[in-house]
């Protein structure tokens, strides 16, 4: 068949141009640096606030690697369930002992992340290492507290009304109140009472002295 | 007795439908089968096929170019509207990159090629068939598959994912241009809210459903080519059938991708 040197050249950068620009996006994603290398840590947390696998992982702020695998599992020695998030972390970057992880949330559409809080320990973790995790506040728990204490707060504050018990008493009844009108008027008009001894304190200090000036 | 008949009917007629769906897919199947088949048959028709490459693939990227770069632009202009009510304009561009990457860039490179392309193989085949030219080609003892539909069905497994990485590229550059030139978001932050959200997954699913569409774009308008009969206007009605279930089977493929992709666990 004949030879179209044209036809070549054409076909030729149509295709070149083409995997020239499938190379350009490809290189411009980011995951591919990712892939393979990093080393594998494993945060253990009770409640995890919905995050999703592929999730980013921060350490002091700074993007280090991403949630790969998370499972539950039945944790025999606390005897509850947990969750366990498999994170992959870029190599290089080391991550002290004692550091704290907690999951938080990110941006207006409420993406959830793992922050990696620093610690000071001079031991790194390593691969397949456990992390403990802090777990993030549940709202749900939260409300569901506040209610406990409002309910609790509303009996106390029902008794009080009544004016049953001592504060309730307190606030609610004059008698107190009465007594202490009483007493300010009563030292008001007579002053003196408040320099007056009771007779058998006196004479227990007259005794001190005598014997002070016996022993002189 | 009006009942009974009516049954009798509607039962013949979905019975016949019914048929009609397996036959159909009985032949693409081995059609298919025909085709990679000779595939890896020597010889091959290395400058037919090269012809055809510069006919689907050389030739249909100007409409790619334009119809890519528009949807980019389109796109990016309809979410910034909704987005800019929420502030979020910067979001955007990753909303261009991933619908364009992940969905639009391949099922609107097929659509095209199964209109231009896939349009116009079935009629020279057709052609060919209804002038006896695919019967002079047995009693020469080449096999007609070999002969027409394998320079194709390599050309079109290159050219459409091919073809797919410029729409994909043009579309981004619709979106940019419309990101950074009328709503100001600044050069690098338009690209890093581009690359950010995208992984690999997204373009190797692309490319794989690309690959898929070139396949069914093939089969459907080779076979439908092969199959028609009745001169001219049967030539016409084959063209008009084989764009037709092209883009059904194409849409189909793609629901079916998608959801094999995002949703299988």
């Amino acid at each position: 068949m004949f030879r179209d040197e044209k036809l070549e050249l054409r076909v030729g950068l149509f295709i070149g141009v083409g995997i020239v620009l499938m190379f350009l996006i490809v290189f411009s994603i980011k995951d591919i640096s990712f892939m393979g290398k990093g080393y594998e840590i494993n945060v253990v947390f009770d409640y995890v606030n919905g995050i999703t696998e592929s999730a980013p992982v921060r350490l002091a702020g700074v993007n280090v690697g991403e949630v790969r695998e998370i499972k539950l599992h039945y944790d025999e020695k606390a005897g509850k369930t947990r969750v366990r998030l498999s994170t992959r972390i870029r190599d290089g970057v080391r991550i002290e002992e004692d550091a704290v992880a907690r999951i938080n949330t990110l941006g207006l559409l409420g993406e959830r992340y793992m922050e990696i809080s620093p610690g000071v320990s001079m031991i790194f973790v390593s691969d397949g290492d456990i992390l403990d995790g802090h777990d993030p506040v549940d709202m749900g728990m939260q409300m569901e507290k506040m209610n406990e204490f409002l309910a609790s707060a509303t009996a106390i504050a029902q008794h009080v009304e009544k004016g049953e018990g001592s504060l309730g008493k307190f606030v609610m009844d004059d008698g107190f109140y009465n007594e202490m009108e009483a007493f300010a008027a009563d030292i008001r008009s007579n002053p003196w009472k408040l320099l007056n001894k009771p007779r058998k304190k006196r004479d227990e200090e007259d005794e001190q002295k005598g014997s002070e000036v016996s022993v002189r | 007795m009006r009942l009974k008949l009516l049954v009798r009917r509607t039962y013949g007629y979905w019975k016949r439908a019914v048929l009609d769906v397996f036959r159909y897919t009985g032949s693409l199947s081995l059609l298919l089968g025909l085709t990679i088949y000779w595939t890896f048959v020597p010889p091959h028709r290395k400058w037919y096929t090269l012809e055809q490459m510069n006919k689907i693939g050389v030739a249909s990227f100007p409409i790619i170019f334009l119809i890519s770069l528009f949807t980019g632009i389109v796109l990016a202009l309809q979410s910034a509207y909704q987005m800019q009510k929420m502030s979020a304009e910067i979001y955007m561009a990753s909303l261009v990159a991933l619908s364009l990457v992940r969905e639009l860039g391949p099922v609107l490179t097929a659509l095209i090629i199964a209109g231009r392309c896939g349009a116009a193989i079935t009629a020279e085949i057709g052609t060919m068939k209804v002038t006896e030219q695919i019967d002079a080609l047995e009693t020469l003892s080449a096999n007609p598959v070999k002969y027409l539909v394998v320079p194709r069905f390599l050309a079109l497994l290159l050219m459409v994912p091919l073809l797919t990485i410029y729409a994909d590229f043009f579309g981004i550059v619709g979106g940019y241009l419309i990101g950074v030139g009328k709503l100001n978001i600044p050069h690098s932050m338009y690209l890093k809210m581009t690359f950010d959200p995208m992984v690999l997954k997204d373009l190797l699913t692309g490319l794989i459903k690309s690959v898929s569409f070139a396949v069914i774009i093939c089969l459907t308008s080779c076979y439908e080519g092969m199959n028609s009969e009745g001169g001219a206007e049967g030539v016409g009605k084959a063209t008009t059938a084989s764009v037709v279930r092209s883009f059904i089977l194409i849409i189909i493929a793609d629901c079916f991708f998608t959801a094999l992709f995002y949703f299988a666990k």
